[in-house]
């Protein structure tokens, strides 16, 4: 079962993020009571309601049960799982292995199994499967803590065995509405809650993406290395110190051994790429080289780095309009391609007009957002035409001109 | 560090909050799907119940499949229309096809019946308790959606057995529970999730700009990385042809400030080991260097001046000394299969020192020797001619570093 008091998903794909995190000077618990603190907890409570009422309807018959200590058995084996399972949470911080989630699964088939053999053909007597349904419940209350697809995958084992288990005797036809109904009692809900987390995580990771790329919006005017090269520039003045540190100290004897002469030889190369070359970015590569939603599928072409030249409400603009172009076909693999050139014919001396072209392949106009258009409004004039791959957005925004730049 | 665009830190976080009321929206919108979900179900489970021969009578059976399938157009309107009026429609068309089946199924219902009746209620219905926790109303309306549900199963007699596990108020009660409490979770959860994920976003963004300033701040420090990488080079040819004493010397000094520049300060060293430090800029022969370095561009070749010191020689050998390191560059330019050349000049106020270094091929400077007549004329013929000595690193496939140096 769930517990309220925290888990950690292994399957929210929240890795990724933890470097960024980590970067921001968070621990990583932080990061992960984002889905354990509250993910649990309702989906344990209703999945304990379910149980509780699987149990009272068994100890209601406690008497009219023909194999009795079938149940008692059936009913025993669930108690000790869910004990066991909870325990063993607990001691592995709340990490639901795969090892202990498919053991867990087994251990309540056989409750299930156990719960049908008692009641075999004697469901005409108004009994009817109780543990066997209550598996459902823990389901339920174990699917915050593993992926949606095995939480399906076991539900849908407990399906066709409760199926099975209801038909295969030919119960009345009078039992059989009752029957169905405690299949789906026991079967739905782990399937709403697994496809409801699924879309619920990613939208948590949606957003985290989207406020972490935000905040390359803020970047200055001039060209900057974006925050991993930053990072990977202090990293590699480090490595140059140490270096140094070992032939000063004579720790390392000279001449060098050809390894050591080949890492000062690439830690040179690297230095130099990076004070040369590091300036070439502007804040849109560096936001979308930095968004795993969007690094894969996007491509910059600003070649001589007019987004810099975007004030903060454009910026903010392109990038959400970006973000959400590209979120609205999240279920599809699109790619987008931005571009930005100057116009040729310039009308005016003190502003500069900036052609914005974003061609986005793989998404319809009609499943784009209309918040959507109200971002690229604030980028500047817009048209969109339907292209036979999907869409292309135009946009004519102003800048002010290289020379009255602020630095 | 050059100033920041909009320095009031409130804006970006601002819009961080845009960004994640939209987000909102998605959440709530879940919450609607949700509700359809259960709501199909209910609709789907009623509707197989009353196939089950002995459910319902075949003309009534018409009447209860019009109004389920109604129902369930409802729950297609609630998720595409997730407002309040929707849930409403859900709520009417729900009691309607209650009483319908109600109806149909007559005064003493068979089990089958009544766990359609029962399904209906408790997920047909019961479906919205999903999007009803949010506010006070939608609880007065939670309830009361329930208490009627509720009553019109038990009205109907839709209880399944004798025992009370098993009654209509108890399994109804038990549809609407769950629902209840999917959707709380669901809405209790968003604003905590969403306020954390803000509070990362924002320190996220004060992290950016400090680490970006530190960057920036690495990079300002050109003069140290200067003389780094000088360091760096002699020691790539694993420190051969120079002094060890020497070698440890600079690399303990350009240590000190590698480390002065981790711990936070901004050295502006003026000599480090055997080198002085200058900004390029401040070369008389800056202009000259300009040129050099014009001409190779246009064939193809970046030289890149790392600028050590005013050069201190006479015109006439200070001339011979940039021709010689010229046509070094000239011979990265023909042999290396680069673009990119760096040159480190430094005057330590007896030996001006040039330094040419490329990434290319390479050579065994051995087998080249004496051979090269265009390399012993142009360069080391030169060099010699002013006083000065050349020296050649190089190995196949690990680049060249020639060295010039001239006494003064």
């Amino acid at each position: 079962m769930s517990n309220p008091t925290g888990g950690i998903d292994p399957s929210l794909g929240l890795e990724w993020q933890t470097d960024r995190v980590r970067r921001a000077g968070l621990r990583e618990t932080s990061l992960l009571t984002l889905n354990t603190s509250q993910l649990g907890v309702g989906l344990g409570l209703a999945g304990g309601i379910l149980f509780l009422h699987a149990l009272w309807r068994f100890l209601d018959h406690l008497g009219e049960f023909p194999r009795l200590p079938l149940n008692l058995a059936s009913w025993a084996i669930l108690f000790v799982t869910v004990a066991l399972v909870t325990v063993a949470l607990r001691a592995a911080g709340f990490l639901f292995s795969t090892k202990l989630f498919w053991a867990m699964v087994s251990s309540l088939t056989a409750a299930a199994v156990l719960d049908f053999a008692a009641i075999w053909q004697h469901v005409g007597d108004g009994l009817y499967p109780t543990s066997a349904i209550a598996v459902g419940a823990v389901l339920l209350g174990a699917s915050s803590l593993r992926p949606a697809r095995e939480i399906v995958i076991a539900s849908a084992i407990l399906g066709a065995g409760l199926t099975l288990g209801v038909l295969v005797p030919g119960p009345a036809e009078d039992q059989l509405g009752p029957l169905l109904m405690f299949l789906v009692l026991a079967i739905v809900p782990p399937v709403i809650a697994a496809s409801i987390l699924g879309s619920y995580r990613r939208h948590i990771l949606l957003a985290l993406d989207r406020v972490l790329t935000q905040s390359a919006i803020a970047a200055p005017v001039v060209l900057t290395a974006g925050v991993l090269g930053s990072a990977e520039l202090a990293e590699l003045d480090h490595e140059v110190e140490e270096l140094f540190d070992d032939v000063a100290t004579g720790r390392e004897p000279l001449p060098l051994t050809p390894e050591r002469a080949d890492q000062a030889s690439s830690l040179a190369t690297d230095l130099r790429r990076h004070l040369v070359a590091g300036h070439q970015n502007t804040w849109l590569s560096h936001a979308v080289s930095e968004s795993e939603f969007l690094s894969d599928h996007v491509t910059v072409d600003d070649a001589k780095g007019l987004s810099a030249r975007l004030d903060q409400l454009q910026r903010d603009g392109l990038l959400s309009g970006l973000w959400m172009l590209m979120s609205s076909a999240a279920r599809m693999p699109a790619t987008a391609r931005v571009s930005l050139v100057e116009r040729k014919e310039q009308p005016r001396s003190d502003v500069r007009r900036v052609l914005i072209a974003i061609d986005v392949d793989g998404i319809s106009r009609s499943r784009v957002e209309a918040i959507t258009w109200a971002s690229l409004r604030r980028v500047g004039r817009y048209t969109d035409t339907a292209t036979p791959l999907g869409l292309r957005v135009d946009i004519e925004t102003e800048v002010p001109p290289p020379s009255e730049q602020q630095r | 560090m050059s100033g920041w665009r909009g320095d009031d830190a409130s804006e970006p976080v601002r819009r961080q909050f845009e960004s994640i009321d939209r987000f909102s929206i998605q959440q709530s919108r879940l919450a609607y799907r949700m509700a359809r979900s259960f709501g199909f179900t209910g609709v789907l489970g009623a509707a197989i119940a009353l196939l089950i021969p002995g459910a319902v009578d075949g003309a009534a059976l018409v009447w209860c499949y019009l109004t389920l399938a109604l129902l369930a157009a409802s729950h297609v309107v609630i998720a595409r229309y997730p407002h309040g009026l929707s849930v409403v429609a859900v709520y009417a068309v729900g009691i309607i096809c209650l009483a319908t089946v109600g109806i149909a199924a007559g005064p003493e219902p068979s089990p089958s019946a009544s766990a359609a009746i029962v399904m209906i209620a408790g997920w047909g219905v019961g479906s919205i308790g999903a999007v009803l926790s949010s506010t006070w109303a939608q609880v007065i309306l939670l309830v009361y959606s329930i208490a009627t549900t509720v009553t019109i199963a038990t009205l109907l007699g839709a209880d399944i057995g004798h025992e009370v596990a098993l009654s209509a108020p108890v399994l109804v009660g038990l549809g609407w529970a769950v629902t209840t409490i999917f959707g709380l979770w669901l809405t209790r959860a968003n604003p905590r999730v969403m306020n954390r994920i803000s509070s990362i976003g924002a320190t996220y963004l004060i992290e950016r700009r400090a680490s970006e300033a530190e960057a920036q701040r690495h990079r300002d420090a050109r003069l140290l990385h200067d003389t780094a990488l000088a360091t760096l080079t002699l020691l790539a040819h694993a420190g051969r042809g120079v002094d060890d004493a020497a070698m440890r010397d600079q690399a303990a000094s350009d240590r000190d400030l590698l480390r002065r520049l981790r711990e936070g300060e901004s050295p502006t060293p003026r000599s480090s080991g055997a080198y002085t430090l200058t900004h390029t800029a401040e070369l008389q022969l800056s202009g000259t260097l300009e040129a050099v370095k014009a001409r190779f561009a246009h064939s193809g070749l970046e030289v890149a001046w790392h600028g050590s010191g005013q050069l201190g020689l006479e015109q006439s050998r200070l001339d011979a000394f940039i021709l010689a390191l010229t046509e070094c560059i000239e011979n990265v330019r023909r042999h290396a299969g680069v673009d990119e050349a760096h040159v480190t000049l430094s005057d330590d106020g007896t030996v001006v020192r040039g330094v040419v270094t490329d990434a290319g091929i390479g050579f065994d400077p051995a087998s080249i020797a004496g051979s090269s007549l265009g390399f012993q004329q142009s360069v080391i013929a030169r060099t010699q001619d002013i006083g000065g000595t050349v020296r050649v690193f190089s190995a196949p496939g690990a680049g060249t570093t020639v060295v010039l140096e001239v006494p003064k």
